[in-house]
């Protein structure tokens, strides 16, 4: 379920809301591994599969290739790669991710008549069809969570999949947003009223009230500044090329990791070798969830100079290991993290100059995480499920909002 | 190089992949070493000493060899003792140092040089550097290490398009002779063989040996990869034919005879000085040093391999100063190329990575692991 901040997002607030006496059926695209306890988890692959096989459909069992950050494009290449790998791919997906998103849909509204369901909540837009045409079918009230729209993740937004959000915001009695961020952004790029989103923060799960004391490496002889997330122009890795070029500018003693990859994967380690840099900046690539938390816990630093964030839940969980942020303005996190040294994303000066700062005081550190750790211990994901099932409730009520 | 991952920094100093490497030359010995070698000393003795052939084998290999397949080694010392065999010098780890440091130069080459005395009781007198990369500077090299020959590039531009039939002297140097490939003949061989395409497909040995022997002499320096003989071109290809009947048909022609090349430099006097004030190589369209250092990527590791050096000579730890030595065989750097079309083809034919970035990121977390290992040192 770990494909990126969506499906950690997804995790948490299903937990959250089944600790407030929810009954969550959580319906993705693929899923393999077995259902957590509080959830049921229902695999659109394989009930298609039965389906187009004429079987009814029972209990539903579960299946994500629908990843909330796929673009249409690289869905493409994906696609045309695995016809020449000859996999499964041509059985069971679409030649393109609408028409992938169509049948999730369909399936949507096969699995909303096996119900009764009280509401339907859907998380980014590929599944905004679905929940639509669930809610044909029950009548119930469909609640849009929007952890990112298409601005927030293209310089040049995909009009397709800027219509399918604006006909699922359109179509929601109920728009969550991760931050106040993201609700601007819904207001601006599509003219949503107010008055119909709440904001839903994201969360982390602490272990233990304790606030963590991190014990810096001793034999270390530089000091480890981390940048987790996919290389790509949402999250502003040219900034971090360039700050981290000013700041090696300080001093030396400096590595950079680039944990992730992306389709800007190339040109940034083109761009770092054309700069010399490439022992100070390395690259991890992609890594699984154990490794990316041993690389946080190893780092004197975390930064993100996301050019827009609708929340930065990596950031949080850096503070939650002990380790200080940089982050960029332009992020939903920011709004909760008053104490947070933040800056504009192009403004790789600020960020170089903060970061140093914190390299050079530990006193500073210890501050920032004393300010902090209030904050962070209050953004945890049974407050987001408690405000998910007040709003539910509302809405089962019949309140306006 | 294996897949070093970023967590390994600090934590794990091994770089390469020993199970690759081993299953790499057991293939290849099987398909390519021990047959050819068989067939090379038969010919030999077939034709009473008629028939030649000199080896350039990097130190790696032979230590690769006798690690993996000490077989090869002996049915190479079977070919010393034939004496119709030269062995010709190198750098030993197959680096670009004539490149960037004349002291490890040095004792790059002379390390190879004990290596052969060591092996086969040789000593080499003519210089092949890797990759056949050449030029002033390095004949000034070669020539400082005593050498009476040194091989080059038979590039158009360089000489025309038949100066590869003279001998030259290298300026710069008293009397270092210059031997350039004639890379026509050779890459009918090495390249063409087996091309359906080709409009002189097939290629018999009757037919190539009528064409060296109209080709202006008074030599062909041929110089082809060894693996052309059971690996880049199948036994299906019929190559092993091809190389049977080679000597013969070219013995038939009285104009030919096969010659080691300290030989021809001690039959034939330089005809011409060469002068070669770049860098060139036998390798991609550009036949200069682009196939290795073409791109910022191959610079800026080879810059910082080069730019640790004098700091792991002084660490006196020979594991890092091996580990060291090792990255700086070229082949990782040819791995990190970026460029399109026909190269593009061979360069990925022989690359493990996944492509060129990968090759990049993954040598530049050895580098930081390896200076690491210097501070603590």
């Amino acid at each position: 379920m770990i494909s990126g901040g969506l499906g950690v997002a997804c995790h948490g607030l299903t937990k959250g809301i089944a600790r407030q006496g929810g009954k969550i059926t959580f319906v993705m695209p693929r899923y393999y591994e077995k259902s957590p306890r509080y959830l049921k988890i229902v695999s659109a692959e394989q009930i298609h599969a039965k389906l187009s096989a004429g079987q009814p459909l029972d209990k539903q069992e579960i299946l994500p290739i629908l990843s909330g950050y796929l673009r249409p494009e690289d869905y493409e290449k994906w696609y045309q790669e695995s016809l020449g790998s000859g996999s499964k791919a041509r059985l069971i997906y679409g030649p393109d991710l609408f028409s992938e998103m169509e049948i999730f849909a369909w399936l949507g509204q096969k699995i909303a008549e096996k119900g009764p369901f009280d509401i339907i909540h859907c998380h980014d837009w590929m599944t905004y069809k679905a929940g639509v045409a669930a809610k044909k079918v029950l009548g119930v009230p469909l609640v849009v969570h929007v952890h990112s729209i298409e601005a927030d993740r293209a310089p040049y937004p995909n009009p397709r999949v800027c219509e399918v959000e604006k006909f699922g915001l359109n179509s929601a009695d109920l728009v969550m947003c991760v931050s106040r961020y993201e609700m601007e952004q819904v207001m601006k790029h599509y003219q949503i009223p107010e008055s119909k989103i709440v904001v839903v923060h994201n969360g982390v799960d602490l272990n233990g009230n304790k606030r963590p004391k991190r014990k810096t490496p001793t034999r270390r002889k530089y000091r480890q500044i981390l940048y987790i997330g996919r290389i790509t122009w949402q999250k502003g890795p040219e900034y971090l090329v360039e700050i981290a070029r000013k700041m090696l500018e300080k001093r030396q003693d400096l590595r950079f990791i680039i944990a992730g990859w992306g389709d800007l994967a190339h040109p940034i380690i083109e761009r770092v070798a054309d700069l010399g840099l490439g022992t100070h900046i390395l690259f991890g690539g992609f890594l699984p969830e154990l490794n990316v938390k041993k690389l946080i816990r190893e780092s004197d630093l975390f930064m993100m100079p996301s050019v827009s964030e609708p929340f930065g839940l990596v950031a949080l969980e850096a503070l939650c290991e002990g380790v200080p942020v940089v982050i960029s303005k332009q992020s939903g996190v920011a709004e909760f993290l008053e104490n947070v040294p933040k800056a504009n994303f192009w403004d790789t000066d600020k960020f170089s100059r903060y970061s140093l700062e914190l390299l050079e005081s530990p006193a500073l550190v210890e501050k920032q995480m004393e300010n902090l750790w209030p904050i962070v211990k209050k953004l945890n994901w049974n407050d987001s499920g408690r405000i998910c099932m007040a709003e539910y409730k509302r809405l089962l009520s019949g309140s306006v909002h | 190089m294996r897949n070093y991952h970023i967590l390994d920094i600090g934590n794990n100093h091994h770089y390469f992949d020993d199970k690759q490497n081993r299953e790499i030359m057991r293939k290849v010995a099987k398909k390519c070493y021990l047959p050819t070698n068989r067939l090379m000393a038969k010919l030999i003795r077939r034709h009473k000493g008629k028939f030649r052939v000199s080896y350039s084998v990097t130190g790696v290999a032979l230590e690769q060899m006798e690690k993996y397949a000490p077989e090869v080694i002996d049915s190479f010392r079977d070919l010393v003792s034939t004496g119709g065999v030269e062995f010709l010098a190198e750098t030993y780890y197959h680096s670009l140092c004539s490149v960037y440091s004349k002291a490890e130069f040095e004792r790059q080459v002379n390390f190879h040089r004990e290596k052969l005395q060591t092996l086969f009781g040789v000593t080499p007198t003519t210089f092949r550097n890797t990759e056949l990369i050449y030029s002033d500077h390095l004949a000034w090299l070669v020539h400082n290490l005593g050498f009476k020959a040194v091989m080059a590039e038979g590039i158009d531009w360089l000489i025309g398009e038949n100066g590869s039939g003279k001998l030259y002297r290298a300026r710069g140097t008293d009397h270092l002779k210059v031997m350039l490939r004639n890379y026509r003949l050779s890459d009918d061989i090495g390249y063409r063989f087996s091309a359906h395409m080709w409009s002189e497909f097939p290629l018999f040995a009757d037919k190539w040996a009528s064409w060296a022997a109209s080709s202006p002499g008074p030599i062909i320096p041929i110089f082809i990869d060894y693996e052309t003989f059971g690996e880049h071109q199948w036994p299906e290809t019929g190559i092993f034919e091809f190389l049977d009947y080679l000597p013969e048909a070219m013995l038939s022609h009285k104009n030919l005879e096969i010659l080691t090349p300290s030989q021809v430099a001690e039959k034939y006097p330089a005809h011409d000085e060469l002068a070669c004030p770049s860098w060139v190589s036998w390798a991609d369209t550009e036949r200069d040093l682009s196939a290795w250092l073409g791109n910022p990527m191959q610079r800026n590791a080879m810059d910082k391999l080069y730019a640790l050096e004098s700091q792991v000579m002084a660490s006196r730890d020979l594991d890092l100063i091996a580990d060291w030595r090792k990255l700086s065989t070229s082949d990782h750097y040819y791995y990190m190329s970026t460029k399109y079309a026909g190269d593009a083809e061979v360069h990925k034919y022989f690359n493990p990575h996944h492509g060129p970035h990968f090759a990049y990121i993954v040598m530049m977390r050895i580098l930081n692991d390896l200076e690491a290992r210097l501070n603590h040192s």
